[in-house]
């Protein structure tokens, strides 16, 4: 089940300055991985780094064996789906044009799909219970079923990692629960390693196997039971 | 079925264009009767030597250039929604249009004798095409370099209206010291003309742009990803710097080849990528940038029409006329987007 799917090395990340001091973190099959830290720690830039979105300041990323900064930008892709924490949409992009967005790293440049492309966009539409709205507009739908095309979206983009930003901001308590419960299943029977941010530590503690949390100028890896029993959460949470 | 229903309304809306195109053919002083045109096609030496001249160097290059300067428009207005991720980018609003008056009022105004030392004819299309798309490419590089430093759109709307105010003071300026005729040939290409271009402007003109539209469309997939915001592009592979530098070189050679041959023509960029996403329910760019090609010619044949059939000996400025279809659909955008922009 270990299999390490991403790993870093000494790795800084931030907006061109370092926000941490150099970090290696690992992260393998059916993890599910809870990023945690106050407003402002880095989460957000460090999920982007992995993504691929902002440049690391120093170090090194492998997915398995491949260095993701000497990989080209078009197959980064097929390795890692990145979900933004507010998905923003120009106009009206439909919940089907998104969802097949996922099979563009593996279409050629006029995005010609194969029969077992279109399948799979069926199939995964109809599994996130997304067929009927297929012809809707991404602005008329709400925060949690925008969330769903996205996560939908990545899946049908078939990566061994997907990496979701703040997932469960603007949810309610119960999609909250839904979403991460979903998630759970993806690593646990895709294999897939996922990774997310988020505020709500005690829902994600429900659901995550892991947990990176960003301590001052570190980044500590805990696994679910140690993160409880060293009572961490007293840190975060007093004032 | 969905590929079904898109062929219906392309059949349509194609339909629709060469009704125009037929319409707007047969439109001016001298009406020519249809097996005339039909004669001039399938055996041109049997069309009688009037309508063999007035066909060939003027209802042929005005229909002609009229879809291309439609097509153009409307490609660079849908560009430049999709690279601002702003509904209401488009040519003439940020200013780009007015860089290229700006380009050709320095030419035709101030810099005739720059053009004449240098061995040119300051009237020239060609000079005038240059000078235009840098003028284009001058605003689209300030609007770029603020761009990328203010993320916020409506920063950038409110840039690209104080440089089109700054430029219309400059041109001001110029025609202040201008001489008449100078002044007078300005003052009649701001206005807008497609009954200026020559057979042999559109062998320069056609080529450019289409190649020009050819080449964008391959960027398509990418521009489709660019509607999932910037982050979610580059985490699919979009090389974004790269992308936003290829599609304004593109909206600065449409946008500037057509203002230098027919002046600054406004409000079709803004429209018509509207009317083609209504019509056909989608924003992905694979079917906008032909359903903008079409719609843009739609929209200004129709223009073209209005601007030939309403006064007896003369012809309306096409420009007044786009501004009078275009600015409602502007209107109806602002209204529809409290919604869609999320």
């Amino acid at each position: 089940m270990n299999k390490v799917l991403i790993h870093t090395e000494n790795l800084e990340f931030g907006y061109k300055k370092a926000l941490t001091d150099p970090v290696t973190l690992d992260a393998a099959v059916g993890d599910i991985i809870c990023v945690i830290g106050r407003n402002g720690a880095g989460k957000s830039a460090l999920l982007n780094t992995l993504s691929g979105i902002l440049p690391s300041v120093s170090g090194k990323i492998y997915f398995k064996n491949l260095e993701l900064s000497k990989t080209k930008s078009i197959e980064r892709p097929k390795f890692i789906s990145f979900v933004p924490s507010k998905p923003e949409f120009l106009l009206n992009l439909t919940v089907y044009e998104l969802a097949a967005m996922g099979r563009y790293p593996y279409t050629n440049i006029f995005d010609i799909k194969s029969l077992l492309d279109s399948k799979l966009i069926e199939d995964t539409l109809t599994e996130y219970n997304l067929s009927e709205m297929r012809q809707r507009p991404l602005w008329s739908l709400s925060d949690g079923e925008k969330q769903r095309v996205m996560i939908c979206r990545a899946v049908i983009q078939q990566t061994p990692v997907i990496i979701l930003d703040e997932p469960t901001a603007f949810l309610d308590y119960y999609i909250r629960q839904k979403l991460l419960n979903d998630l759970k299943a993806l690593s646990i029977e895709r294999e897939k390693c996922i990774i997310f941010s988020s505020h709500d530590i005690e829902i994600s503690l429900k659901y995550c196997s892991k947990i990176w949390f960003f301590n001052n100028n570190l980044i500590e890896t805990y696994s679910k039971e140690e993160f409880i029993n060293k009572n961490i959460l007293k840190d975060l949470v007093t004032y | 079925m969905k590929s079904f229903h898109l062929s219906i309304k392309f059949i349509i809306i194609i339909i629709i264009l060469i009704c125009l195109l037929y319409l707007d053919f047969i439109t001016g002083f001298v009406k020519i009767p249809f097996n005339e045109i039909l004669k001039y096609f399938f055996n041109p030496s049997a069309v009688s030597e009037e309508y063999y001249i007035l066909i060939k160097e003027f209802r042929l290059p005005r229909v002609v250039v009229a879809l291309i300067a439609g097509a153009s428009l409307s490609v660079s207005g849908l560009l430049m929604q999709t690279i601002f991720r702003n509904p209401l980018a488009g040519p003439y609003v940020l200013g780009v249009s007015s860089g290229a008056s700006l380009g050709v009022a320095l030419v035709v105004m101030g810099g005739s004798g720059i053009a004449l030392k240098a061995g040119l004819n300051p009237g020239s299309h060609v000079v005038l095409l240059l000078s235009a798309g840098l003028g284009s490419a001058l605003v689209l590089s300030i609007i770029l370099a603020i761009s990328s430093r203010v993320r916020d759109i409506l920063s950038v709307l409110i840039t690209g209206i104080l440089i089109a105010g700054v430029v219309s003071s400059v041109v001001s300026i110029l025609q202040y010291f201008a001489t008449d005729i100078n002044v007078k040939s300005f003052v009649v290409w701001t206005m807008g003309s497609l009954h200026s271009v020559s057979f042999s402007d559109i062998t320069v003109l056609f080529p450019l742009v289409l190649l020009t539209t050819i080449f964008i469309y391959i960027f398509s997939k990418k521009l489709n990803l660019l509607l999932g915001g910037e982050n979610f592009a580059i985490s699919m592979g979009v090389k974004f710097k790269s992308l936003r530098i290829i599609s304004f070189i593109t909206v600065s050679i449409l946008t500037g080849a057509i203002t230098a041959y027919c002046g600054p023509i406004g409000f079709i960029g803004i429209a018509v990528p509207h009317i083609a996403r209504w019509i056909f329910n989608t924003s992905d760019h694979f079917v906008l940038i032909p359903a903008s090609i079409i719609i843009g010619g739609i929209f200004i044949l129709g223009g073209d029409i209005i601007s030939c059939s309403f006064t007896e000996n003369g012809i309306l400025p096409i420009n007044a006329i786009t501004a009078i279809l275009g600015a409602p659909f502007i209107i109806w955008v602002v209204i529809k987007n409290k919604r869609t922009m999320v």
